[in-house]
C-alpha cells in the first residue's frame, strides 16, 4: 500500500468518526444550533498534503456518506466534496501550511466558496436547502470552522499514517 | 504525426479524468435522487434567475428592514411599558399556571404519555440528527420492519402537550429519516383552531427556531390572537387532522398584499426531542 492511499484511507476513517460526531454528540457544542464543518478541515489537510487524487476521491465517499445520513439528494454533498477535494488539492505543492494563519484562511475562504456552490447546485436542481449565503447559521457555521482549523490542523500532523514519507520530503 | 496512445492520455490526465467522472456520478446521482428538471435548459434558466432575484430580494430586504425598524423601535418601546404593567398585574393572579402545568405533565407521565393518543401508534427513539447545517434530518430507530413508511406523520409529547414533529420521508429497514417541520423542504396545511382560518406552513431553517403560516386571509388579521394554537388541517391528505403544530406568535404581511405572514412558534422543542410517536394509523379526525 502506498503512502497516499495509506493517509487517503486514514481520514476516510477520520471522517466516517467525524461524520458520527456530527449526527449525534455535535449538537452540545452547536452555536445557534450551527455546528462546524469539521469533514471540511479533514478534506482539506488532506488534499492539501496529499493532492487532487486522494483529495476529490476521499471528497466523493464522505459526500456519498453524509447523503445517505441526511434527507440531502443523493449525489448533493458528493458533488461538492469531490470539487472542493480537487481544488484544494490543485494547491498541494504551492502552500505553506504555518500552525496558525494558513489554516484558518484556507479553511474559512473554501468554507464560504463551499457555501457559494451549495446555493447555487441547490438553486438548478431545485432542492431546498435550511441555510443559505445570506443566513446568520452560515456564517456561524464559517467562523467555527475557521477558528477549528488551526487546532485540528496540527493535531492531524501528529498522525503517523497523514505525515508525508522521507523519500516525498526529500522530494 | 502519430497520435499517442489512448491508455498513456488516460494515465497522464489521470486526475483530470477521475475528477470529471466523479463529477458525472455525481450530477447524475443528484439529478434522478432530487427528481431535477436540470436536463430541461429553460427550467435551468428559470432556477438561475428566480435564485439571483431571491438575493437581490434578500439584500433589498434587509435595507428595508433596518430602515422599517426604526419606527418599530419606537412602537415596541410603547407595548414594553404596556407589557410590564400587565405583567405587575398578572403577578398578582392567585392561579400559578406554570405549577398547574408541571402537575399536570407529571399526572399525565403516570397515566403514560400515549393515552393521549388516539390510533395505531409506534414510539421511537431520536438516535441521529443531520451532519451538516445544510439540511434538517432526524433519524430514528424504528424502520420498514417495524411497519415505517414513508409519509406517516410523527408527532412528540413535551411537557403534556402534543405536537407535530414532521414526516418520515425516508424508511429503511430498522431506521427512519424524519422531515421536521422546520426544514424549509416542509409545508403543512394548517388551521388557527380558534379563528378557523386555513393556511400553509413552512419551515425557516432549523436556526430560525420559528415556522412561517402564509396563505391566511387578511380578513383574520384583527381576529389572530397573540398564543392562538396553530394544528393540522388535514387538507391534502398528508397530515391527519387536529395535531397541534405551534402557537402564533407575530402577525406580519402589508396592508396592500392578499395574505398574512405569521409567524409560528412550534409546539415541539426541537433541541430537547429525544423520544417520538410514529402514528401508523391516525385513528380518523381529532
Amino acid at each position: 500500500m502506498t503512502s497516499n492511499q495509506r493517509a487517503t484511507l486514514v481520514t476516510l476513517g477520520l471522517m466516517a468518526v467525524a461524520v458520527l460526531l456530527n449526527s449525534t454528540v455535535m449538537r452540545f457544542v452547536a452555536i445557534r444550533d450551527t455546528t462546524p464543518d469539521t469533514v471540511l478541515i479533514l478534506l482539506l489537510f488532506l488534499a492539501v498534503r496529499r493532492g487532487a487524487m486522494p483529495g476529490q476521491v476521499t471528497g466523493f465517499a464522505v459526500g456519498v456518506a453524509e447523503d445517505l445520513a441526511s434527507v440531502a439528494p443523493l449525489g448533493f454533498h458528493a458533488l461538492l466534496r469531490t470539487i472542493v477535494g480537487f481544488g484544494a488539492g490543485l494547491l498541494h505543492g504551492y502552500l505553506f501550511l504555518d500552525p496558525l494563519l494558513m489554516p484558518f484562511l484556507l479553511v474559512t475562504g473554501v468554507a464560504i466558496l463551499k457555501g457559494l456552490m451549495a446555493s447555487l447546485v441547490a438553486t438548478v436542481f431545485g432542492v431546498p436547502i435550511d441555510v443559505g449565503i445570506l443566513d446568520a447559521g452560515f456564517w456561524i457555521e464559517v467562523a467555527y470552522t475557521g477558528v477549528l482549523a488551526p487546532p485540528l490542523f496540527y493535531l492531524l500532523a501528529k498522525i503517523k499514517a497523514l505525515r508525508p514519507s522521507k523519500r516525498e520530503r526529500a522530494r | 504525426m502519430q497520435a499517442p496512445p489512448v491508455n498513456t492520455f488516460f494515465s497522464r490526465r489521470r486526475t483530470g479524468v477521475s475528477f470529471i467522472a466523479l463529477v458525472a456520478v455525481s450530477v447524475v446521482m443528484l439529478a434522478i435522487s432530487a427528481n431535477s428538471v436540470a436536463v430541461n435548459p429553460v427550467r435551468i434558466g428559470q432556477s438561475v434567475v428566480t435564485g439571483v432575484l431571491s438575493v437581490f430580494r434578500g439584500i433589498g430586504g434587509f435595507f428595508g428592514d433596518t430602515w422599517n425598524s426604526i419606527a418599530e423601535l419606537r412602537r415596541v418601546r410603547q407595548q414594553l411599558e404596556q407589557a410590564q404593567a400587565r405583567l405587575v398585574a398578572l403577578e398578582q393572579f392567585p392561579i400559578d399556571i406554570v405549577e398547574l402545568r408541571i402537575e399536570n405533565a407529571q399526572l399525565r407521565e403516570q397515566l403514560g404519555f400515549a393515552d393521549t393518543l388516539t390510533g395505531e401508534y409506534l414510539a421511537a427513539v431520536v438516535v441521529a440528527r443531520d451532519p451538516g447545517n445544510l439540511f434538517s434530518t432526524i433519524t430514528i430507530n424504528r424502520g420498514q420492519r417495524h411497519g415505517v413508511r414513508d409519509g406517516l406523520a410523527v408527532v412528540a409529547l413535551q411537557d403534556g402537550i402534543q405536537g407535530l414533529v414532521g414526516r418520515v420521508s425516508g424508511a429503511a429497514s430498522g431506521t427512519s429519516q424524519v422531515l421536521p417541520i422546520t426544514a424549509r423542504a416542509s409545508f403543512v396545511a394548517a388551521r388557527l383552531r380558534d379563528t378557523r382560518y386555513d393556511g400553509l406552513v413552512g419551515g425557516v431553517g432549523t436556526t430560525a427556531d420559528m415556522l412561517l403560516l402564509e396563505h391566511v386571509n387578511q380578513a383574520a388579521r384583527d381576529a389572530i390572537s397573540f398564543g392562538e394554537v396553530v394544528s393540522t388541517s388535514g387538507l391534502g391528505g398528508r397530515y391527519p387532522p387536529g395535531l397541534q403544530i405551534g402557537r402564533v406568535r407575530e402577525v406580519g404581511g402589508e396592508a396592500f398584499e392578499n395574505s398574512l405572514q405569521i409567524l409560528v412558534k412550534p409546539i415541539v422543542d426541537f433541541d430537547r426531542l429525544e423520544y417520538v410517536f410514529v402514528l401508523i394509523d391516525s385513528g380518523g379526525a381529532q
